[in-house]
């Protein structure tokens, strides 16, 4: 799934820390980053303010949690 | 006692100014919605979103800290944040922030490498790093000095360190054991073969020009100069341009006459070893060595005193135990067991020099099967067995 463009991301976080599997942030370049991590989540903070970074990558999610983030995802 | 808003606000901005211009410090000022006023650090989106998703900032804001007293607070990163109340100067509803810091090299290091083992792509990697340059390390005993004049500022009135209150119990005995090692010719020797490979410096005697007691703000000034200096020298045998050189020495030379305090002159000369270690580092990543040889390299200035082993080396690049050496020798010249022996050595002649530790113990610290071994190991490298060398240092120091 790819994240709407004004996403509220201290929401995203939140629901990505409620999950029960691994939720990873992916970008064409090949990065991978474990958003369960407080490292990645910093990373992941501050790619949010370059838009086109975040518009290129998609979140990758185990199925049963997929629908507690749908709500931040694009139609 | 209420005291004018405009009075506490510029008393404030006094010290914000002083903080970052001494330390590289930032400064924030919130309501308690988290509202932020105004902040003096750089990239203040990114790292303002650190202190939310690091629960620090919650932790500032919750009804149960004790609002009274300034507060030390970290995340699991080992990021550390000061906040204090203007609510004793009769500011309601308003807080102060101070920092991030890092007190602990190590705890960049290991960030660092942990950056390493993730395999980022450039864009990625360089926009968290950008940040994280930006953080001071300071050592925990200097914070709570800048903690005691935030205090100041807001109430006027002063606070002993021992009444500072801590988030956790853990950030109170933050302490860089590496800095307890008093300067030496082998601690400089060692610091600027860092900055000859590019290799970000261990604090092996960080701050150690700063630590006579007896030394003046100008003796001091003078001993930063000549950090500076050398730093900029080994940067140039590393392979930085002169002409990149020369200008970043006289920006440092400047910042050092500005320092007020030896306290900030502490953090800059901390910051003027890293600086001269990460430009080599860039350069050579420009020319040749590669990234995972600059991370091995920086994983055993960071573990010098463990038992490393080549497959936990290899493993933190992802690499085989045999392409690893390989590789090494490759870029660095030199293979990589003696690279680490001589590392170790190194470490050793500043515990000798500088440490009353037995022979015996100094073996077990660096993970000698025997003392033997150990004087083989040394001798071979120094011509001299280390209780001569010892003794040798003794006598000049004396």
């Amino acid at each position: 799934m790819r994240l709407k463009d004004n996403v509220d991301i201290p929401g995203f976080l939140k629901a990505v820390q409620a999950c029960e599997g691994a939720v990873y942030f992916c970008t064409p370049e090949g990065d991978r980053l474990d958003l369960k991590s407080l490292l990645s989540k910093y990373i992941f903070s501050t790619l949010t303010l370059k838009t086109e970074i975040l518009r290129g990558g998609w979140i990758e999610t185990t199925q049963g949690d997929a629908s507690r983030l749908e709500a931040f995802a694009k139609k | 006692m209420d005291q004018p808003f405009e009075a506490v606000e510029k008393r404030l901005r006094l010290m914000a100014l002083q903080i970052k211009a001494g330390a590289g410090i930032g400064s924030w000022c919130f309501n308690y919605d988290q509202q932020l006023y105004y902040s003096t650090c750089p990239y203040e989106q990114e790292v303002l979103r650190f202190l939310r998703l690091g629960g620090c900032l919650d932790f500032v804001c919750a009804p149960e800290r004790d609002h009274a007293k300034p507060t030390i607070v970290s995340d699991a990163l080992g990021l550390v944040w000061a906040a204090d109340d203007t609510e004793q100067a009769g500011l309601h509803g308003i807080f102060v922030v101070i920092g991030p810091i890092f007190t602990l090299s190590r705890a960049l290091v290991s960030v660092e490498e942990y950056l390493q083992r993730m395999r980022l792509s450039a864009p990625v990697a360089g926009s968290i790093r950008q940040i994280l340059r930006e953080i001071p390390v300071v050592p925990m005993e200097v914070f709570r000095q800048y903690v005691s004049i935030l205090h100041a500022t807001i109430t006027l009135e002063p606070i002993a360190v021992s009444e500072i209150s801590y988030q956790h119990d853990t950030i109170r005995t933050y302490t860089d054991e590496e800095t307890a090692i008093d300067y030496d010719q082998s601690a400089e020797e060692m610091l600027m073969k860092d900055i000859q490979s590019g290799v970000i410096p261990h604090d092996v005697g960080g701050g150690y020009l700063l630590r006579q007691t007896s030394m003046n703000l100008r003796e001091a000034k003078t001993m930063v100069q000549v950090l500076n200096s050398l730093c900029c020298r080994a940067a140039i045998s590393g392979g930085l341009p002169v002409s990149a050189a020369k200008p970043c020495e006289y920006d440092f030379r400047q910042q050092i006459e500005q320092m007020l305090t030896i306290s900030a002159l502490s953090g800059l000369s901390q910051r003027i070893r890293r600086t001269w270690a990460e430009k080599v580092r860039d350069i050579k990543a420009k020319t040749g060595l590669s990234a995972p040889i600059q991370a091995v390299c920086e994983y055993v200035s960071a573990h010098i005193r463990e038992d490393i082993s080549l497959r936990e080396l290899a493993g933190t690049v992802g690499y085989t135990d045999y392409y690893l050496t390989k590789k090494f020798l490759g870029e660095m010249g030199v293979r990589l067991t003696d690279y680490i022996k001589a590392r170790r050595v190194e470490y050793a002649k500043i515990l000798l020099a500088t440490s009353d530790r037995t022979i015996d113990e100094i073996c077990e610290i660096m993970h000698y099967s025997s003392r033997s071994y150990f004087s083989r190991v040394f001798s071979q490298y120094t011509g001299q067995t280390p209780s001569a060398y010892r003794e040798s240092m003794r006598h000049r120091l004396s």
